[in-house]
C-alpha cells in the first residue's frame, strides 16, 4: 500500500491550487469581502486552555530518562546498553538501578520503573497524578510491525533516522513527504479553532524559540517574542521617528500592493505594541532559574497573566532546547540537560499555582508535553549513542490521568519484537495518537480531526479522541 | 487620475461620455460594456462600488483590450472596438475609463534605476550614472535599444562561479583544471593570496571508474558535456602519513588583523557567505540575479538535503543557473536531473525498478515534481496564461497519477559517480552527474502525456540515457512548458499579475528562441526569454503606474541586498565573505533555504483582503507577516546604521561587533540640503516613485529631526527604506 498518493498533495496542495485557479470570479470577492481560513466551527470558547511544546531538538536519548526497575527487565536494559557507565569507565550508557528514582505503573508487563536521577521534581509530579510517560512513540505513517517493515511491505517515514527528517515530522504529522509544504499540525489547528481568540491581534501560536515548522500554518506562522519580550521595531520609541513611520504607513497609495503592505505593516507593528503592552508590566512571584528553558518558561508563565488583555481563550508556546545529539557522550551532558528542565518546571508549576495578583490556579489550563527528534540506540557506539526511532516521553497537566506509564513499554533486550537492528525500536504508539490526544484535550471536535491529523484514517482509534485515555475519555 | 467617464449602473442609470465605454443593461439584467479601441499607450476599465476603491476589469496597453485575469468573461473584439459581456456578477456599481493622459514623468535617469531595479540585486548610484544611453531622445521609447544594449553588455561580462569562489580560498590540493579540454570552468585550484581557507572535506578515493567508457553518465566522471574527466591529473589525496584525507579540514588561518575567533563560523553558511558576496559584490548582476530566479524554479532547500555543511556540492549545483542562465532552459533540466545533489532531494538516487515479489515500487517524487514545478504545472494551459477548459467549462489536469507511476519508472537505475579526490567528498560524489546502473533500471515501454509510446530500450547504459533523456524532452516540448516557465520568469522579475499579452510574448520568445530578432532561434533560449521579459512594453512603460494592480511586493532578500549594494557594504575580512547570519529566520528568505520544493512562495498566493478580494497574485506576501515585517524593519535599520551585526532588535550578524561596514560618501555631498539628499536616494532605493506627498513627510520628519552628515543619511536610507515605493516594484 502506498499512502503517498492518498494523502500528501491531494489533501493540501492540491486543495490549494484548485481553489486558487478556479474561476474566482468577482461576485464572490466583492460579497466575501474577506476569506477567512475556514468556517467558525462553534461557540466562542470560555474556559482557558494551554498547550506547551518542549522540543528536545537533537533525538533525547529516553531510555535512560525512563528505565526498568522490575529485576529481569533492569538487567536486559543495563545488557543492552553495554554495563552501567560507572562500572564500565563510560563505554556503557547504563544508570546504576539504585540512581533510578522509584515510580510505578499499571498497564505494564511489570510495575517497577525508575526515573533519571536529575528529575526529581518529575517524579514528584508523576507520583501526585499530574504527569505521565507515553513510551516508545515515534512518528510513523500507519502502524508497522518488524516483518511488515523489513519486507519493505509498508510506507515508512522518509528520510528515517535523519535529524531534520524526524523533526519535522513531529511537526507535521505527514512524514511520507520531506520538507513542511503540508506544515505544522499546531498551525493547522489554530487555523481550524476559529472560535477561539476571535477578537485577539496575536496569534494562537506563539514562539519563545524563533520560527518553527510545528506552529506554521498555511495563512498563519507564530507570534515570536523573545525571552524578554516582543521583538518591536528599531527606533520606534522615538517620538520623531515614530511619527515619521506612522505617517509613512498613514499615506494613501494607489497602488494595491503598496497599499497593502502599508497596512499590514501597520498591523505588525500595533501587534508588537499591543503585546508589549499587554505582557511588559506582568511580573512573575516566583523566581525562575536563569537557563534557556528556565527564561522561556518565565516568559510564557507572564504571557497566561496577559491572557485576558490579548484576549485569548486558547495558546499554543513553543519552547526548543538544543543539544541532545550525544553521539559522544550521553551521560554527562544528558544530566545537565534534565537538571535544567526539571528546575525550570518547578519553577513554572510553582507560579502558574498561584498566577498572577489574584492567584489564579493554571495548572489544570495547562499541558506540557515533550517532543524530540527520535529516541537513540540502545547499543552504545562506544561512547555515546547514534540515531533511532521510537523513544520515551513526558506529559504534565494538574487534571490527567496521571502517575501511569501509557503506550507500551518494549522489551529492551537486543533481538527484542521491535528492535530492528542495534537497538533501534520500531515505535509502538504512533506520533498521531499521541497528538491526537492533545489535540482533543485542547478543543479539536473528531469531526475536524483529519485537518489536524492527516494520517489519522490509517489508524484503529481513527474515531477515538483520546486514544491514549491520558488527558480524557 | 484622470477618469474619463463614470457609469452608474446601479441596476439602471446609464450614463455615456465621448461614446467609450458604453455601459448597456441587457434584457437578463447582466451588463455589457463595450470599449473603443485606445488611443493612448494605456487604457484601463475600473469597477467600484463605492468611487473610492477600483478595481481594474480589463486593460489596453496598446496591444488590444484584454480582461485581466482570473476575470474570465467572453470579451468579444472588432477592429474598432471590444465588448465584454455577461458581467451579472459585478453589474452593480460604477465603471470608469482611466489613461495615462497625466503620467507621472520619470527622468532617463530613474526610468534606468527602475529596470536595474527589475533585473539585478539592486542599482548603485554610480550604476545609474554610468548607464549608457541616458542622454539618447528616445531612452524611454521602443524597442528599448539602451536597455537592449545594457543586457547584452551584461552577457558578455565573465561568470562569478560561486564554486570557483569556495575552491579558490579552500583546498590547497585542489588542482586547477580550467584548461584541461572538457572540464567545467570552475574547477579552479587554491588561491593563497586570498588569505583564509573555508572548510572543506576531503575524500578517500576507494576505487578507480571506468574512465574509457564514453557514455554520459557512466562508470566515469563526466562534465556537463558528456567529456570524460581524466582522473590522473590531480594530485594525491594522502596527508603526512600517507593516510587518505577524510572528513573536515580547516588550517593556516591567516585572516589579516584578526584572531582565530574572528573566522568561526558555522560551515553550514558557507555557501551562503558565498551567495552573500556575490549578490553584492559580482559585475555580473543579471547572470547572477537570473542564476538566483532559477534557484527558485529548480529548488534544492537544506532542509530535506544532507551534508549542510559540505559546499561545494551545493556551489556545484548552484552553478549550473550561473553558467546556463544566458543559455537554454532544456540544458538546465537536464543537468539539474542529472545531478546527484537533486537526486538525493527528489528521493530518485538509487530508485530501483518495481520488485513484485518484494511488492516495492519505484519512488515517485522525481516523476511528479518534474511536471508539476519544472515543465509542465497542474493544468493545462493557452499560450497567454489562462486555463484550457474541458466541454463542461471546468479547468484540464495535465497528468493524473497513473502518469506519475509511469514516469517514476524512467527515473531509476541512477547512483553516484565514482569518488575522486581533487573535490570535496563526503559520503560520496555529490558534484558529478549521476552514473547509471542498468541493472535498476525499468526498460520496459512508458506510455506518454499524449498516448505515445517511450520505449521499450536496450538494456544498456544508452538505453537508460534515452530513457531519461527522451522523458525530458517530451515535456520540454509539451505545450504547456513555455507558457508554464513564462509566468514563473516574469513574476521574479518584473510583475506579479502579468497579462495574457504580456505572458503570450515572453512565451513565444521560449518557444522560438527569438524575441523581436533577437536569440539563438533555438527553443528554450533563455536570452530571447530574458528579452521578452525586460523589454515587453508591460514592463518598461512607466504609464502602468496607474494600473494600480500592476507591479509587485519585492523579494526581502533582494530589498536586503538592493539596500547592501547602496551602501557599499565592505567585508571587514580579508577574504570577502559576507556573512550575513540567518536570514532565513529573519526575514524566511536566504539562499539555499527554501523550506521545501514549492520554494518561499506560490506564484498564486493570495494574501487575505484587498489583493485576494481582487483575485490577485502576490506570491512574495506569503512571507510578510507580523514577525518578518518587523524583523526586515530591523534589518534595515542595523544594516543602515553599523552594517552586518549581531544586536537586540535587528540581529543579521553572528557577532556583537561589525563583520561588513556601510559607507555613506555616496552621499556626502548632499547632507547640506535635504531635499536635494532625498532626492538621490529617491532615485536609488525607489527609482524616482516615491511621489510627492511622501517626500514632504520625508523631508518634514528629517528636518525636525535636526541631524546632520552621517546621521542624517543613515535615517533618510532608514526612512525610505520603509516606504512602500522602495519596497514594491512598480
Amino acid at each position: 500500500m502506498n499512502l503517498n498518493r492518498k494523502i500528501s498533495r491531494r489533501q493540501f496542495i492540491g486543495q490549494a491550487n484548485c481553489a486558487a485557479v478556479g474561476t474566482a470570479s468577482l461576485l464572490s470577492s466583492l460579497l466575501s469581502l474577506r476569506l477567512t481560513a475556514g468556517a467558525v466551527s462553534a461557540n466562542a470558547f470560555n474556559d482557558y486552555k494551554v498547550l506547551i511544546c518542549l522540543f528536545l531538538n537533537g533525538g533525547n536519548d529516553s531510555y535512560n530518562m525512563l528505565v526498568p526497575r522490575d529485576d529481569d527487565a533492569y538487567s536486559e536494559y543495563a545488557q543492552v546498553r553495554g554495563g552501567t557507565y560507572l562500572d564500565t569507565g563510560g563505554t556503557g550508557l547504563a544508570h546504576r538501578k539504585e540512581d533510578l528514582l522509584p515510580i510505578s505503573s499499571v498497564g505494564q508487563d511489570y510495575t517497577d520503573f525508575g526515573i533519571h536521577p536529575k528529575l526529581p521534581f518529575l517524579q514528584s509530579l508523576y507520583n501526585e497524578g499530574n504527569a505521565a510517560f507515553i513510551s516508545n512513540v515515534g512518528s510513523l505513517i500507519e502502524p508497522t510491525t518488524r516483518a511488515q517493515y523489513n519486507s519493505g511491505s509498508h510506507s515508512l517515514p522518509q528520510g528515517l533516522f535523519s535529524h531534520p527528517d524526524h523533526q519535522i515530522h513531529w511537526q507535521t504529522l505527514v512524514p511520507q513527504v520531506r520538507g513542511s509544504t503540508n506544515k505544522g499540525w499546531a498551525g493547522r489547528m489554530a487555523e481550524s479553532m476559529t472560535q477561539a481568540n476571535q477578537s485577539s491581534s496575536i496569534s494562537m501560536n506563539i514562539s519563545l524559540s524563533g520560527t518553527n515548522v510545528l506552529q506554521t500554518g498555511m495563512g498563519t506562522v507564530p507570534y515570536i517574542t523573545n525571552p524578554d519580550g516582543a521583538v518591536s521595531l528599531s527606533g520606534y520609541t522615538d517620538p520623531t521617528l515614530k511619527m515619521a513611520v506612522d505617517d509613512i504607513l498613514g499615506n494613501h497609495y494607489h497602488n494595491v500592493y503598496a497599499r497593502t503592505l502599508a497596512e499590514t505593516n501597520r498591523n505588525a507593528i500595533d501587534a508588537s505594541e499591543a503585546f508589549k503592552y499587554a505582557v511588559d508590566d506582568k511580573v512573575n512571584t516566583t523566581n525562575f532559574p536563569d537557563t534557556k528553558i528556565g527564561e522561556r518558561l518565565s516568559m510564557i508563565a507572564r504571557i497566561m497573566q496577559a491572557r485576558d488583555p490579548l484576549l485569548m481563550q486558547r495558546q499554543i508556546f513553543f519552547v526548543e532546547r538544543g543539544g541532545w545529539d550525544h553521539h559522544n557522550e550521553v551521560i554527562a551532558p544528558q544530566e545537565n540537560l534534565f537538571e535544567e528542565i526539571n528546575e525550570a518546571l518547578q519553577a513554572f508549576w510553582t507560579e502558574i499555582g498561584n498566577s498572577g495578583p489574584n492567584g489564579d490556579n493554571l495548572r489544570d489550563s495547562v499541558v506540557i508535553y515533550t517532543a524530540s527528534d527520535f529516541g537513540r540506540t540502545l547499543t552504545s557506539n562506544g561512547s555515546g549513542s547514534d540515531h533511532a526511532w521510537g523513544g520515551n516521553h513526558f506529559v504534565i497537566n494538574g487534571s490527567m490521568n496521571g502517575g501511569k506509564i501509557y503506550g507500551q513499554y518494549p522489551v529492551l533486550a537486543t533481538g527484542s519484537p521491535n528492535d530492528i537492528g542495534r537497538g533501534r525500536l520500531l515505535p509502538t504508539t504512533s506520533v498521531d495518537a499521541y497528538m491526537t490526544e492533545l489535540a482533543s484535550w485542547f478543543g479539536v471536535p473528531m469531526n475536524e480531526m483529519e485537518t489536524v491529523i492527516p494520517n489519522l484514517e490509517n489508524f484503529s482509534f481513527a474515531n477515538t479522541p483520546y486514544p491514549l485515555g491520558m488527558l480524557g475519555v | 487620475m484622470p477618469a474619463r467617464f463614470f457609469a452608474l449602473s446601479l441596476f439602471i442609470v446609464i450614463t455615456q461620455v465621448n461614446g467609450s465605454p458604453s455601459v448597456e443593461l441587457e434584457n437578463d439584467g447582466s451588463v455589457k460594456v463595450v470599449l473603443a479601441n485606445t488611443q493612448l499607450d494605456i487604457e484601463l476599465l475600473q469597477f467600484s462600488t463605492d468611487l473610492l476603491s477600483w478595481q481594474t476589469i480589463a486593460r489596453d496597453y496598446g496591444n488590444g483590450w484584454e480582461l485581466i485575469q482570473p476575470y474570465e468573461w467572453p470579451i468579444e473584439t472588432t477592429t474598432s472596438s471590444a465588448t465584454v459581456e455577461e458581467l451579472n456578477s459585478v453589474g452593480k456599481g460604477f465603471y470608469r475609463t482611466t489613461s495615462n493622459e497625466n503620467a507621472l514623468a520619470l527622468s532617463n535617469s530613474e526610468l534606468a534605476a527602475r529596470f536595474l531595479t527589475q533585473c539585478t540585486f539592486g542599482p548603485t548610484l554610480s550604476e545609474i550614472n554610468n548607464f549608457t544611453g541616458l542622454s539618447d531622445v528616445d531612452f524611454a521609447d521602443p524597442p528599448y535599444t539602451a536597455f537592449n544594449n545594457w543586457i547584452d553588455a551584461q552577457i558578455n561580462i565573465a561568470p562569478f562561479y560561486h564554486r570557483a569562489f569556495f575552491r579558490k580560498q579552500s583546498d590547497p590540493n585542489f588542482v586547477d583544471a580550467t584548461n584541461v579540454a572538457g572540464r567545467l570552468p570552475n574547477e579552479v585550484e587554491y588561491d593563497p593570496t586570498l588569505g583564509h581557507r573555508f572548510n572543506f572535506f576531503r575524500g578517500n578515493l576507494s576505487f578507480k571508474p571506468n574512465w574509457t567508457c564514453s557514455l554520459h553518465g557512466h562508470g566515469g566522471v563526466y562534465d556537463s558535456n558528456g567529456i570524460v574527466i581524466d582522473a590522473s591529473d590531480h594530485a594525491g589525496n594522502l596527508d603526512s602519513n600517507g593516510i587518505p584525507k577524510i572528513g573536515s579540514h580547516i588550517d593556516d588561518v591567516n585572516a589579516e588583523g584578526k584572531t582565530i575567533w574572528d573566522i568561526s563560523y558555522s560551515n553550514n553558511d558557507t555557501k551562503q557567505y558565498i551567495w552573500y558576496h556575490s549578490a553584492v559584490k559580482a559585475e555580473d548582476q543579471l547572470r547572477q540575479r537570473i542564476a538566483w530566479l532559477l534557484s527558485q524554479y529548480f529548488v534544492v532547500g537544506e532542509e530535506g538535503s544532507n551534508h549542510p555543511a559540505v559546499t561545494e556540492r551545493w556551489t556545484n549545483y548552484y552553478d549550473i543557473f550561473v553558467r546556463n542562465a544566458f543559455g537554454n532552459f532544456k540544458d538546465i533540466l537536464y543537468e539539474v536531473t542529472w545531478s546527484p545533489h537533486m537526486a538525493y532531494y527528489l528521493s530518485y538516487l538509487n530508485n530501483k525498478e518495481a520488485n513484485a515479489s518484494a511488492g516495492t515500487f519505484p519512488d515517485e517524487n522525481y516523476a511528479r515534481e518534474v511536471m508539476q514545478l519544472f515543465t509542465i504545472g497542474l493544468w493545462e494551459l493557452n499560450k497567454d496564461g489562462s486555463l484550457k477548459k474541458d466541454s463542461s467549462g471546468n479547468p484540464i489536469p495535465t497528468y493524473d497519477n497513473s502518469d506519475i507511476e509511469e514516469f517514476a519508472r524512467v527515473f531509476t537505475g541512477l547512483r553516484l559517480a565514482a569518488a575522486r579526490d581533487n573535490i570535496e567528498i563526503f559520503f560520496g560524489n555529490y558534484v558529478d552527474p549521476l552514473r547509471i546502473l542498468n541493472d535498476w533500471h525499468d526498460f520496459g515501454a512508458k506510455t506518454l502525456l499524449d498516448g505515445a509510446t517511450h520505449g521499450p530500450f536496450p538494456e544498456t547504459d544508452q538505453g537508460v540515457t534515452d530513457d531519461i533523456n527522451g522523458l525530458l524532452d517530451h515535456l520540454f516540448e509539451h505545450s504547456n512548458t513555455p507558457t508554464f516557465f513564462a509566468k514563473f520568469f516574469i513574476q521574479r522579475l518584473t510583475v506579479s499579475n502579468p497579462s495574457g499579452n504580456y505572458i503570450e510574448a515572453v512565451a513565444d520568445a521560449f518557444e522560438t528562441g527569438m524575441y523581436k530578432g533577437q536569440g539563438s532561434g533555438e527553443p528554450g533560449d533563455l536570452v530571447a526569454v530574458l528579452k521578452a521579459t525586460l523589454l515587453h512594453p508591460e514592463a518598461r512603460e512607466p504609464s502602468l503606474q496607474f494600473d494600480n494592480a500592476h507591479g509587485k511586493l519585492r523579494e526581502p532578500l533582494i530589498r536586503l541586498m538592493h539596500l547592501s549594494r547602496v551602501l557599499n557594504l565592505e567585508s571587514e575580512r580579508t577574504y570577502e565573505w559576507m556573512s550575513f547570519n540567518k536570514l532565513e529566520d529573519v526575514i524566511f528568505q536566504a539562499p539555499y533555504e527554501s523550506p521545501s520544493v514549492f520554494n518561499f512562495y506560490r506564484p498564486d498566493y493570495k494574501p487575505n483582503g484587498e489583493i485576494n478580494d481582487q483575485g490577485l497574485n502576490a506570491p512574495e506576501f506569503q512571507i510578510h507577516n507580523d514577525v518578518s515585517a518587523i524583523q526586515l524593519k530591523n534589518a534595515y535599520w542595523t544594516l543602515t546604521h553599523y552594517g552586518i551585526r549581531g544586536n537586540q532588535y535587528g540581529s543579521i550578524g553572528t557577532k556583537s561587533y561589525t563583520e561588513a561596514s556601510p559607507s555613506y560618501t555616496d552621499f556626502n555631498n548632499y547632507t547640506s540640503n535635504i531635499s536635494e539628499l532625498l532626492g538621490k536616494i529617491n532615485l536609488v532605493l525607489a527609482s524616482g516613485r516615491l511621489d510627492a506627498s511622501t517626500l514632504n513627510i520625508l523631508e518634514t520628519r528629517l528636518t525636525e529631526m535636526n541631524l546632520s552628515g552621517d546621521e542624517l543619511i543613515k535615517k533618510a536610507i532608514f526612512l525610505v527604506s520603509l516606504t512602500p515605493q522602495f519596497n514594491i516594484l512598480h
